[in-house]
């Protein structure tokens, strides 16, 4: 090799090698060709089929009325040696008692367009995993894209567009395109348990947003305000008078996860605080969680407290996933970890993880898993009040697959169903 | 950064030699996701070294393991996923240069390394600047056939598969590329 191909291998290699090993972003692959509807029951988990079908509600069809009135910082609390030795593979099973320890039903946005949204939200009874409602959004709507909840067990709240979010490649570009001119709007879907029916309702005084714009949502706990992640600000709107207060932020990078995914704003109950994700951009890119007291004065977001940073450093602890959620009681932020061994062969430690919502803090950690390899993942996708249950996703499964589950006093009980679908709200 | 960039080359090589290859068996969903563990880290940062953003690196290739999943059924020979996968992803990079017309024009001409620190200012110098920019002003295949042989180690016959052009293109394409890359940092300097 002459000196010519020596520098240009070595500027290659250099510039590879910018993008550290513990970025690449979980896999999220299409519904399987040719297969519509409710994800399908992995066989080979025959003890999921043994679980007593538990709720009333089980055996009820969904009727839909479409009725539309239509700090601390983090790499200073652990070493940056990488992960400890030894697999380990998730935390042991537990029962099914675990699985009324959460809200009997969840919102799941279904037959995914690209990688994220639905063209339909289902209802499902979270003991069963049956299917208790299904609705699609109104015309001239085709997709739902985000979906959240109040803690009251059946006032969600959706957002639809016309066409699909940000996606990969040209359809995603060309998609975000048209969606500015037809901007998302928002849906109350308030759910009858007795009936079995599920009502849609337009919040038109919500009014609209661009949907390229909008990376997040969260429905504070008594339903009675939204917040908005805008990427450059945070919107928080009365859904009763429609009254909206902005926060912007002032410095570099964004609100929200490195795309727009996942569940980056979390309410607690009083609906005093709202904690949010905020990356810096560029590379490493470093994660914060932060807490705004919306009953403050002002209009930034730097008036934000910072309670955890994630250094993005190669070695050093990061935001595993796409969720952090603030815990009801406002004590404990819950997040996806990740450790990654700075050295060949890699090697990975994911952990969910609870720190002090005060100190930022460690707490505990809980459903460790070392792994050989980059690439499987965990994620958060509910939280009760304390954080004592927290419902997971993580790659238990045949082949690292995704398996969702209840985890309480680190005991795994899976969700009978298995929903994949990260657009999800309990 | 990766501190055996030669291994994630290895990686990526040829199914069969240094690649873990299809996990042939598996379930579509499993086997997709297991060459996704073990490609791509490599597939991200050959995404990166083309377009010189990360972001468009990560969709490229996210898109092409969906598409991978998609015709699954279809592949005719499992084994050949990674090249099926490797050409997607080349193919996804020239999508992407296609529709933004500035990059398409001078792709990695702007190219910047990120400054984030003194430390890496070092390991980032100037010469590997001119490289890069250099790189970046080549026509499509030369670029492409340099990236492919010289980042990946692919032989020239393993870069004429990827790049869909028959072996001696490929060859061709690689000393001619070199040749004006030479000329071209001779001139900067």
């Amino acid at each position: 090799m002459n000196t010519l191909e020596s520098k240009l291998t070595a500027a290659l290699r250099e510039t590879g090698g910018e993008v550290p090993s513990e970025s690449v972003p979980p896999l999220r692959l299409p519904p399987a060709p040719g297969r519509r509807g409710r994800p399908r029951r992995v066989r080979r988990q025959r003890w999921l089929a043994r679980l007593t079908p538990l709720a009333a509600a089980a055996a009820v069809a969904g009727v839909v009325a479409g009725s539309l009135a239509v700090s601390g910082t983090f790499g200073g609390g652990l070493a940056a040696t990488g992960p400890a030795r030894g697999r380990a593979h998730g935390a042991p099973i537990g029962g099914r008692a675990a699985l009324h320890a959460i809200p009997p039903y969840y919102v799941e946005l279904a037959d995914p367009t690209m990688i994220m949204g639905g063209q339909r939200v289902q209802i499902r009874a979270s003991t069963t995993g049956h299917l208790l409602a299904t609705l699609r959004p109104p015309r001239p709507f085709g997709m739902f894209s985000w979906v959240s909840a109040a803690a009251d067990d059946h006032t969600f709240i959706l957002a639809a567009q016309r066409y699909w979010p940000i996606a990969p490649g040209n359809k995603g570009a060309n998609g975000e395109r048209r969606d500015n001119t037809t901007p998302t709007s928002f849906f109350k879907l308030s759910f009858t348990p007795s009936s079995g029916t599920a009502r849609l309702t337009k919040l038109a005084s919500l009014g609209t947003v661009g949907s390229s714009r909008l990376a997040g949502v969260a429905l504070s706990p008594d339903g009675s305000m939204l917040a908005l992640d805008l990427r450059q600000s945070i919107q928080v709107i009365s859904l009763a008078t429609g009254v909206k207060r902005t926060w912007r932020w002032p410095g570099g990078g964004w609100v929200g996860n490195w795309k727009p995914f996942g569940q980056v704003l979390s309410w607690s109950a009083d609906g005093k605080q709202l904690a949010f994700q905020q990356w810096s951009g560029g590379s490493p890119s470093i994660a914060h969680v932060r807490v705004l007291d919306t009953t403050a004065l002002g209009h930034s977001l730097s008036s934000a407290r910072l309670v955890i940073t994630f250094s993005g450093r190669p070695g050093m602890p990061t935001l595993g996933s796409q969720n952090t959620f603030l815990t009801a009681d406002g004590s404990t932020i819950v997040a996806a970890m990740m450790k990654e061994a700075a050295k060949s062969p890699y090697a990975t430690q994911l952990e969910i993880t609870e720190f002090s919502a005060r100190s930022g803090k460690i707490e505990r950690s809980m459903d460790t898993f070392r792994l050989p390899s980059a690439g499987p993942w965990q994620d958060v996708l509910w939280s009760n009040a304390t954080g004592s249950t927290v419902i997971v996703t993580d790659p238990r499964g045949k082949h690292g697959q995704q398996v969702a589950g209840v985890l309480t006093g680190n005991r795994f009980t899976a969700l009978p169903g298995n929903p994949q679908n990260e657009q999800i709200a309990w | 950064m990766n501190p055996n960039p030669r291994g994630y080359a290895a990686t990526l090589g040829a199914a069969g030699q240094a690649s873990p290859g299809c996990p042939a068996g598996l379930s579509a969903k499993g086997a997709v996701t297991e060459l996704y563990q073990a490609h791509a880290l490599g597939l991200i940062r050959l995404d990166y070294v083309m377009l010189g953003d990360r972001p468009a690196a990560e969709d490229v290739v996210q898109e092409a393991f969906c598409g991978l999943y998609r015709r699954w059924s279809r592949l005719s020979n499992p084994a050949s996923a990674v090249h099926y996968v490797r050409s997607s992803v080349l193919n996804g990079c020239r999508s992407v240069l296609r529709r933004d017309i500035s990059r398409a024009s001078r792709p990695l001409a702007g190219y910047q390394p990120p400054e984030i620190s003194a430390e890496s200012a070092v390991l980032t110098g100037e010469e590997r600047r001119e490289v890069m920019r250099a790189l970046g002003r080549l026509p499509r295949r030369q670029r492409e056939a340099l990236v492919l042989r010289f980042y990946l180690d692919l032989s020239a016959t393993e870069t004429a598969a990827t790049m869909g052009i028959s072996p001696s293109s490929a060859r061709s394409a690689i000393t001619r590329g070199l040749a004006a890359l030479g000329r071209m940092l001779e001139e900067s300097s």
